[in-house]
């Protein structure tokens, strides 16, 4: 009995073990090449741990490309999309949840079904419209499409309504307002749901590569992950080069991802099973 | 309650311009726009009625051909890919609830990192991991004596390549919603099991699975669009070759629509229209199906 656990212990363990190597693997490979010079890097046999780092690399794309601009604009819209966004979806999920008015049902049932709406069909419309208001080109044709995101918004109703009601009803017998009823109450209450947002919402501007990839078209106003694509012809020999600003695409999104992450799986597993 | 309802409108009204604007209106115009001939420069060249879903089941047309060959593509891909990637998925979240991993939290975060990363970047990775003549993977195949495999230039293997590097990328986010459904399971029935002396793999036919039944319902229909949506990997690591093997109809219908020189905007828009029938149908396949029981 003793010995059946302790087989099981080592196998479970050593399992984990391996597929931990083969997940990180293919991130440590970026990392590492991205310090390496290129002569070092194409090596047969390849060279797992170095003895010589560079900063080459890094040198070469940020003197070559303009991925500093890109990084600042990537940053930008990144910001604007989550603060944005997770300001107008606490209103809405915060009328659905509790305001009493005609036709609330209905319009969250509209909102919850556009959930199952493929995207497929709207970026072409989407893109006409962007275009016939002069947004191409600008950060507004990144933000403001954002917004209308219904994901957000059912996350947080689903959190206010378990929200005890009693907390509401005091302040509303001290004369509270509905809107500091929402930031002094509501806010501070669902504060988890609300970081979690923020941070799903920056991570998917961040790394959303299809819609910047149509709607931006000058060199200047590429996000990261499309100017990253739009240089790949350019440094096809220069592996390093490439894992350099691969490197600089991925380290803040998985910072903040392992910073927040507790909340961020919370919120999946939250919507995922309940949705 | 009069002054509520106001509120309530108040409230609602930022969310409901972008959401009216980005989501139901292109909805509408997507289909009026699959009507018409459509420039990317010239705007509304005129309506045309059913003319583009005509050109799209003709099989002479060569645009037609081209659709539905990509069409295939994508049905491949959801082939090869909706089963793997939900087996996987709950094939890590079984490993993580095991009561013997001593390293959960680490795994966990492990699997989980690579959703955190864009699409170029994945590509990039994956690409230099298959490059044909230095790459680490056609490395370790020549050192145990199997050689060099062309990855991403012929086929299976530029398959086999798009699916490995999305399974690598896409995962983890499957493994955490398996992981949510697998804790909802009440653990009294894994004691009942216990003490009926059911073996594991009984427990996981009888108790696991029928748990996680709604679970495997959602990432079934959210694979599905997903697989449709497949479209950065074949454009950055294969171009959608060898031929078009690898042309999947988000790509497709991209290349087509931002034609600077022919007006196929609108084309264009018949084949969304027509991929998202196609996927609405399946989901409505599966829900009359499948769905009654799960929910």
């Amino acid at each position: 009995m003793v010995n059946k656990k302790i087989i099981k212990f080592i196998t479970t363990n050593f399992l984990a073990l391996i597929l931990i190597f083969l997940f990180a693997f293919p991130i440590y490979w970026m990392i590492i090449d991205s310090f390496m010079p290129n002569d070092l890097i194409i090596k047969w046999p390849p060279i797992f741990i170095p003895n010589k780092l560079t900063l080459n690399n890094y040198l070469q794309i940020i003197n070559g490309t303009p991925i500093i601009r890109w990084f600042l604009n990537s940053i930008f819209v990144s910001v604007a999309v989550a603060t944005l966004s997770v300001l107008i979806d606490i209103f809405a999920a915060y009328a659905l949840a509790r305001m009493n008015f005609k036709g609330r049902d209905m319009i969250f049932k509209i909102i919850l079904g556009a959930l199952s709406i493929p995207g497929i069909i709207l970026f072409l419309p989407n893109y006409v419209t962007v275009n016939f208001f002069g947004w191409t080109n600008t950060y507004l044709a990144i933000i403001l499409p954002a917004l209308a995101g219904t994901f957000g918004v059912f996350l947080l109703r689903q959190f206010f309504i378990g929200i005890p009601r009693e907390l509401e009803e005091a302040a509303k017998i001290d004369g509270a307002g509905f809107f500091s009823i929402v930031f002094k109450i509501i806010v501070p209450e669902a504060w988890p749901a609300i970081i979690t947002l923020f941070v799903m919402n920056f991570m998917g501007t961040w790394n959303d590569y299809f819609w910047p990839l149509i709607v931006l078209n000058s060199k200047s106003m590429y996000t990261l992950p499309v100017g990253m694509a739009a240089i790949q012809s350019q440094y096809i020999q220069w592996y390093g080069t490439m894992m350099a600003g691969a490197f600089m695409i991925a380290l803040p999104s998985i910072v903040v991802f392992i910073i927040v992450q507790r909340y961020y799986i919370k919120g999946i597993v939250f919507t995922g099973v309940k949705g | 309650m009069r002054k509520n309802s106001i509120w309530g409108y108040l409230f609602l009204l930022p969310f409901l311009s972008f959401f009216g604007l980005f989501v139901i209106f292109p909805l509408i115009r997507g289909v009026y726009m699959s009507m018409t001939k459509w420039g990317l420069y010239g705007g509304n060249l005129g309506f045309i009625g059913l003319k583009n879903y005509q050109l799209l089941f003709d099989p002479n047309f060569f645009m037609s051909r081209q659709f539905w060959e990509s069409m295939w593509a994508t049905t491949q891909f959801m082939i090869f890919s909706v089963p793997l990637f939900i087996f996987s998925g709950l094939g890590l979240a079984i490993l993580i609830n095991n009561q013997f991993l001593k390293i959960k939290t680490v795994s966990r975060m492990i699997f989980f990192v690579p959703v955190a990363l864009s699409a170029p970047v994945i590509a990039v990775i994956w690409m230099w991991l298959l490059e044909y003549n230095s790459g680490l993977i056609n490395f370790l195949l020549t050192f145990i004596g199997i050689g060099r495999i062309p990855w991403l230039t012929q086929q299976p293997w530029a398959w086999i390549s798009i699916v490995i590097t999305t399974l690598w990328w896409t995962v983890g986010w499957n493994m955490i919603i398996f992981l949510g459904g697998l804790q909802n399971i009440p653990t009294e029935l894994y004691d009942a099991a216990k003490v009926d002396g059911a073996n594991s793999w009984n427990t996981f036919i009888h108790i696991t699975l029928p748990g996680l039944r709604n679970v495997i319902f959602f990432i079934t229909i959210f694979q599905i669009i997903a697989s449709f949506n497949l479209f950065a990997q074949p454009q950055l690591m294969t171009g959608g070759g060898p031929g078009r093997s690898t042309l999947p109809v988000m790509l497709y219908i991209y290349q087509t629509a931002f034609n600077f020189s022919l007006p196929y905007m609108g084309i264009s828009s018949a084949m969304s229209v027509i991929s998202g029938g196609i996927i609405l149908i399946i989901i409505m396949i599966l829900f009359l199906t499948l769905g009654k029981e799960a929910y």
